[in-house]
């Protein structure tokens, strides 16, 4: 008899039962204003809900379900094979560890640049302000592969720099050309990420409380004292989420380096596991582990640092 | 217009009681002002009559009609808000209109009955403007206009004068006050401010920690004072004497 | 008395790295745009100007070796003779980002609202996913094609992968645009006249928070135009996204005719910002 299972349910799990019957009786049949506005809730959650279920929820499964699959092509079985070429392999070891210090390096790197730009930009009265910040907004708009296609313009064989050493010190530009290499790559990441990183630093910028670093002024603390004890505290929650904010870029980074193939990631790593051989159980391994990594991370800085949420 | 009840009306948000029992009767064409210090329940009880909060315990009527279930849509309640709430999408006449549309009213009528109140109170020829064009004082018309195109059962004013200056606030005052009593609105006036609640409300209850501490005319709170705390409230920072109306 | 170097240099330092980073960032803008009108580029500066010959070999309009790289064209309609005829790369991008957008519409901005407008129990973590782009590109590339083998290259699923990569940016110019309205005292007017609450979202809430709408789509559409990762991924056949249609230049083409394609890009990027600023720039601030 099926009724069966259903007979005795414990005391608790009657009333938790209970008591999600109301909550549903009370979005499909509200009586109070309260039963109401959650079913307006519901209802201005639920198409977001079934974008996130239908694009993002169930095919991630789908990948974790693959990965841990017993057959190459068909979800079936249980198997951690492929998580153990992944953390056994010394192969893989070294595309995580590149794209970490690719994605670390130029993280710093960009948002060691973008406080000064912030700065400036905020605090300092400079002619056509409104011009400079729409020229390092601009970026923000391309894509990776067109990122790349500037540092060729800079750094590669044709490049500006590039030539103009080369005319200065009377070598080959080709012997000078960086762009095709690990530094033209990490000079591509930063072209992506200063002006992100700008852009949350310039809102953090602009709740500065400016009474505390005249008063800092006016008690005789230099412009560098002012910005290391009064400024600097105040922006470190935007320091913060723009790091958190550059690394995850970083790491998601892809088109950059389809055009630049200098360096070997995790995310080109994927897209190889398919091009060669179609190897989805490894792919889906790779897509799992990087999920759940910058999920965890992303999740950490929001917990346990004063960092703002950005994009 | 409509006598309002409150029978016991109580409102529960988790462990704190914002409204704890209180009964009011509001009576046709009658003002009556909730004053008490902020936090004291007052706009809570007002959003109770509005329909915005569905009471714990209690019940809220409307003449002789429970209406503690209806949804606020369906209540014919005017509000006026300090922040005036005026739809900037629409025109000012757009803004007066609105509630004559959502009421099926034709469009010649909508229009000459929202002319007629904007005319009434003395901004007629803004009819055609961007609310955000207009000074405060102007947009707190258009919000009164608003709620009374409605021919509502009751009028809620939620401190509709802070935030206005003084000079401003005295006239507004003074016009408001005659306009209510003409058109003999029924109406529930919260205020923190004891000038504004004696000067405007034919009765005055007095709330602290979401019970009514008393109710009477402005003369008997000012003068017979039913608790300490109304006589402190009440009598912390007197406003300057004569009263207009008792 | 020795004056702190910080008080003699501090500023000058500051900004002239400002000035060294928008030269950095611009500089290679400028010069692809002016070496997409040479006929060659080697040495520091690119020569033989002035010729239209890159841009029309990009868009398709001259035959030439390699012209498999440039645009198909896709005739719009005919009339009389005339044939009106568009870039189909262009056309097909401009398509996919518009379904993406339209998506994004329907899903962000009621999300946005309830958000900006309600408490409710696990609200901030609605919020945080909402503005989170947690999955990226070539991740969901992969899940979409494990997924969804047949519907992933195609126009359909290109369109479903846009609009949730593009999602957190439409919901991010919502909310601040719906945060800076008083939502509240709008939707409690708005009902109190007798609007029911959807007509009060429709007539009321949606049409004056406009500007932050139309900027937040004008984003996402700029964004799914441009999106590689994804693309890239699970892209099988047909006509290119616009994406791909440039990382074959870059990739494959003369270094002039890469900088045409580039610039192409460049122009729907400053067309559409100048669209954005019209409507009152408020969706690239992160706070608003």
């Amino acid at each position: 008899m099926l009724g069966e299972y259903t007979d005795r349910p414990g005391p608790r799990l009657r009333a938790s039962a209970v008591r999600v019957v109301a909550v549903f009786g009370s979005v499909l049949n509200p009586v109070t204003e309260r039963d109401r506005r959650r079913r307006r809730v519901v209802a201005l959650c639920a198409p977001f809900a079934i974008l996130v279920a239908i694009a993002g929820a169930y095919p991630l499964l789908e990948v974790v379900r693959i990965s841990v699959s017993a057959e190459q092509y068909r979800s079936v079985g249980f198997s951690l094979a492929a998580y153990e070429t992944l953390f056994t392999d010394p192969y893989y070891r070294e595309v995580a560890f590149n794209s970490l210090w690719l994605a670390g390096g130029t993280a710093l790197a960009s948002v060691g640049v973008a406080v000064p730009v912030a700065h400036a930009l905020e605090k300092y009265d400079l002619p056509g302000e409104d011009v400079l910040v729409t020229l390092v907004s601009f970026p923000i708009s391309l894509p990776g592969i067109v990122a790349a296609f500037m540092i060729l313009v800079l750094l590669g064989n044709n490049g500006l720099v590039t030539n103009l050493f080369a005319m200065l010190t009377g070598r080959a530009a080709t012997d000078l050309a960086i762009a095709v290499s690990a530094s033209g790559l990490f000079v591509a990441f930063c072209y992506s990420m200063i002006p992100r990183a700008t852009l949350i630093l310039r809102g953090t910028y602009s709740e500065v409380d400016h009474a505390a670093e005249e008063a800092a002024q006016s008690l005789g603390a230099t412009p560098w004292q002012t910005f290391r004890h009064v400024t600097f505290p105040q922006i470190r929650p935007g320091i913060t989420g723009a790091l958190i904010l550059t690394f995850r870029t970083g790491l998601a980074i892809f088109g950059t380096l389809i055009v630049i193939q200098t360096v070997l990631v995790w995310t080109l790593q994927i897209s190889r596991e398919l091009a060669t051989g179609y190897n989805i159980q490894v792919a889906g391994a790779m897509a799992t582990v990087y999920f759940l990594f910058t999920f965890a991370f992303t999740a950490f800085g929001l917990r346990y640092t004063d960092a703002e949420v950005g994009l | 217009m409509a006598r309002i009840t409150l029978d016991s009306v109580r409102k529960r948000y988790g462990e704190t009681m914002a409204v704890d029992g209180v009964s009011l009767t509001v009576d046709d064409g009658e003002i009556v002002g909730m004053l008490g210090p902020s936090g004291c329940g007052k706009t809570t009880t007002l959003r109770t009559v509005a329909g915005f909060e569905t009471p714990t315990a209690g019940t809220v009527s409307f003449d002789e009609r429970d209406v503690t279930h209806v949804p606020p849509e369906n209540r014919n309640v005017g509000l006026v808000f300090q922040e005036y709430a005026l739809f900037d999408n629409m025109t000012v006449r757009g803004n007066v209109a609105f509630g004559l549309k959502m009421r099926g009213v034709g469009k010649s009528e909508r229009r000459a009955r929202a002319d007629e109140l904007l005319d009434m109170l003395g901004i007629g020829e803004m009819a055609d403007r961007d609310p955000t064009t207009l000074s405060g004082g102007q947009q707190q018309r258009v919000g009164l206009a608003r709620a009374l195109a409605i021919e509502p059962s009751v009028l809620l004013l939620d401190e509709p004068m802070t935030g206005l200056d003084a000079k401003l606030k005295a006239r507004l005052r003074d016009e408001v006050g005659d306009l209510l009593t003409e058109l003999d609105v029924t109406g529930l006036y919260v205020t923190h401010d004891q000038e504004e609640a004696m000067l405007m409300c034919d009765r005055i209850a007095v709330m602290n920690e979401g019970r009514i501490e008393q109710v009477g005319t402005p003369r008997e709170v000012y003068e017979s004072p039913a608790t300490e705390f109304v006589s402190e409230f009440v009598a912390l920072d007197a406003p300057d004497l004569p009263f207009v109306r008792w | 008395m020795t004056v702190a170097p910080s008080r003699r240099f501090g500023r000058e330092l500051v900004t002239v790295i400002l000035f060294l980073t928008v030269a950095f960032l611009i500089a290679p803008v400028l010069l692809t745009f002016v070496g997409s009108f040479a006929g060659e580029w080697s040495g520091v500066f690119p020569s033989e100007f002035v010729t239209l010959r890159n841009w029309r070999e990009v868009l398709g309009l001259a035959e030439t070796i390699g012209s498999q790289r440039s645009m198909g064209w896709d005739s719009l309609l005919s009339v009389g003779g005339y044939t009106l005829a568009v870039p189909s790369e262009l056309l097909f991008s401009i398509g996919l980002a518009l379904g993406g957008v339209f998506i994004n519409l329907v899903v962000g901005v009621p999300i946005a609202y309830a958000v900006a407008r309600y408490d409710f129990r696990w609200d901030e973590w609605v919020s945080a996913i909402s503005v989170l782009p947690l999955v990226p590109g070539v991740i969901l590339g992969v899940a979409f094609l494990r997924a969804y083998p047949d519907l992933s290259g195609t126009s359909f699923g290109l369109i479903v992968g846009y609009s949730l990569l593009k999602a957190p940016f439409m919901v991010m110019a919502v909310r601040s645009e719906f945060e800076s309205m008083p939502l509240q005292r709008l939707e409690e007017s708005a009902r109190s006249l007798g609007a029911s609450w959807p007509r009060t979202f429709f007539t009321v809430i949606v049409p004056n928070a406009r500007s932050g709408i139309v900027s937040g789509a004008i984003i996402c559409w700029t964004l799914a135009a441009a999106e590689f990762n994804f693309s890239y991924i699970v892209w099988a056949k047909g006509t290119q996204p616009l994406a791909l249609f440039l990382q074959r230049h870059i990739s494959n083409s003369s270094f002039t005719r890469a900088a045409a394609a580039v610039s192409m890009f460049f122009c729907i990027i400053v067309a559409v910002t100048v669209l954005l600023q019209q409507v009152g720039s408020r969706g690239f601030d992160p706070r608003g």
